[in-house]
């Protein structure tokens, strides 16, 4: 079964909040409400989404809910099939809740972010894929260099404490050092952890450099492999569990 | 009297953020004078360009709510097939 959440960004504090998630089975749809919205709400600028007007209540539909079906490409655009393209999608995986995951769906016009559970693959290793975030705030310097990067090119992640956003900001730089934006956001707590134990077993290399016109959001696409214990569970915060108790769902 | 709009050029390398809605190729990218704009592909011989920087002038004038729209070039494709758009926040 596929798993994805929703983060919401406060628009004053820039904080993100993991605050639903959504799964298909094959045949429906099921959204609910993750504890991280009961952080979000203390925000005074949030809101519940208007198709969930009930935070424990899970929501079923055979059809992917409007929410995140607005934030893919109609498969008759023009531009589809360039898209499809540089998400690195081969045919088969052409399914909205892939598409979602890969992409992020985010929107120019409101801050929801999606993102996968990030799922263990048959030799036991994690396969993560991102796109670099935050390049269009980098001097064009960094602009330049993502523009010249090559598939199977190592990156590699720095600490960027102080941050003044997050002080769990990943930085990515490529061999000689050269900075090119951002790890994403949901990912970096578990890479602390995951970097006291033995920051040998996180290794990034670049998957797709997507030149323009593609929009910069999909310039660098990266290939995250972690090697971790059997015992670790990435995004594994109370934040991102369900709201609805597993008694009320287990009712539906 | 005779006033023509300006045209504006968009560099190829604007384009920030795919806009998913809707049915034309667009997206988003930022101006430096005119902040955050979105930019939508119009349909050659269709008049879908010049007819919406119209409406936006004629809102204008009646003084109704509206985004401002500007005609723009981008990948050098003519004139009357592109056009631009500011991005306004609506308030709510």
């Amino acid at each position: 079964m596929t798993k994805l959440f929703l983060a919401w960004q406060s628009p004053k504090t820039h904080r993100w909040f993991p605050i639903g998630q959504l799964t298909y089975d094959g045949k429906n749809y099921d959204f609910v409400y993750t504890h991280g919205v009961e952080e979000a709400t203390a925000d005074p600028s949030f809101r519940l989404l208007h198709s969930y007007p009930e935070k424990e209540r899970t929501y079923t539909s055979p059809e992917l809910f409007p929410l995140f079906n607005n934030r893919l490409m109609r498969s008759s655009r023009p531009d589809y099939l360039d898209y499809i393209k540089s998400l690195d999608l081969q045919e088969a995986e052409k399914q909205p809740m892939t598409i979602l995951a890969r992409s992020g769906g985010r929107k120019a016009t409101n801050t929801f972010e999606i993102f996968s559970y990030p799922e263990k693959k048959e030799d036991g290793l994690y396969e993560i894929h991102f796109f670099v975030r935050g390049l269009r705030y980098m001097p064009k310097a960094s602009i330049d260099r993502a523009n010249q990067l090559q598939p199977k090119e190592r990156l590699y992640l720095m600490q960027d404490s102080q941050n003044a956003y997050d002080s769990n900001a990943l930085l990515l730089r490529d061999e000689q050092s050269h900075n090119l934006g951002y790890c994403p956001r949901y990912l970096t707590a578990d890479l602390a952890q995951i970097f006291q134990q033995d920051s040998k077993s996180v290794t990034v290399e670049v998957k797709k450099v997507n030149l323009v016109p593609s929009p910069m959001q999909f310039r660098v696409l990266c290939k995250m492999t972690v090697e971790v214990e059997n015992s670790f569970e990435f995004l594994s915060d109370r934040e991102y569990q369900p709201l609805v108790s597993s008694l009320s769902l287990a009712s539906e | 009297m005779n006033q023509k709009f300006e045209v504006y050029n968009i560099a190829s390398e604007a384009p920030e953020e795919n806009e998913y809605l809707g049915t034309k190729e667009k997206f988003w990218f930022h101006h430096d004078e005119l902040g955050k704009c979105l930019y939508k592909k119009a349909r050659s011989n269709t008049g879908e360009a010049w007819s919406e920087k119209i409406a936006a002038q004629l809102c204008q004038l009646l003084t109704l709510p509206h985004a401002r729209q500007e005609l723009a070039l981008y990948e050098q494709q003519e004139v009357n097939q592109n056009k631009l758009i500011k991005f306004q926040p609506q308030l709510s």
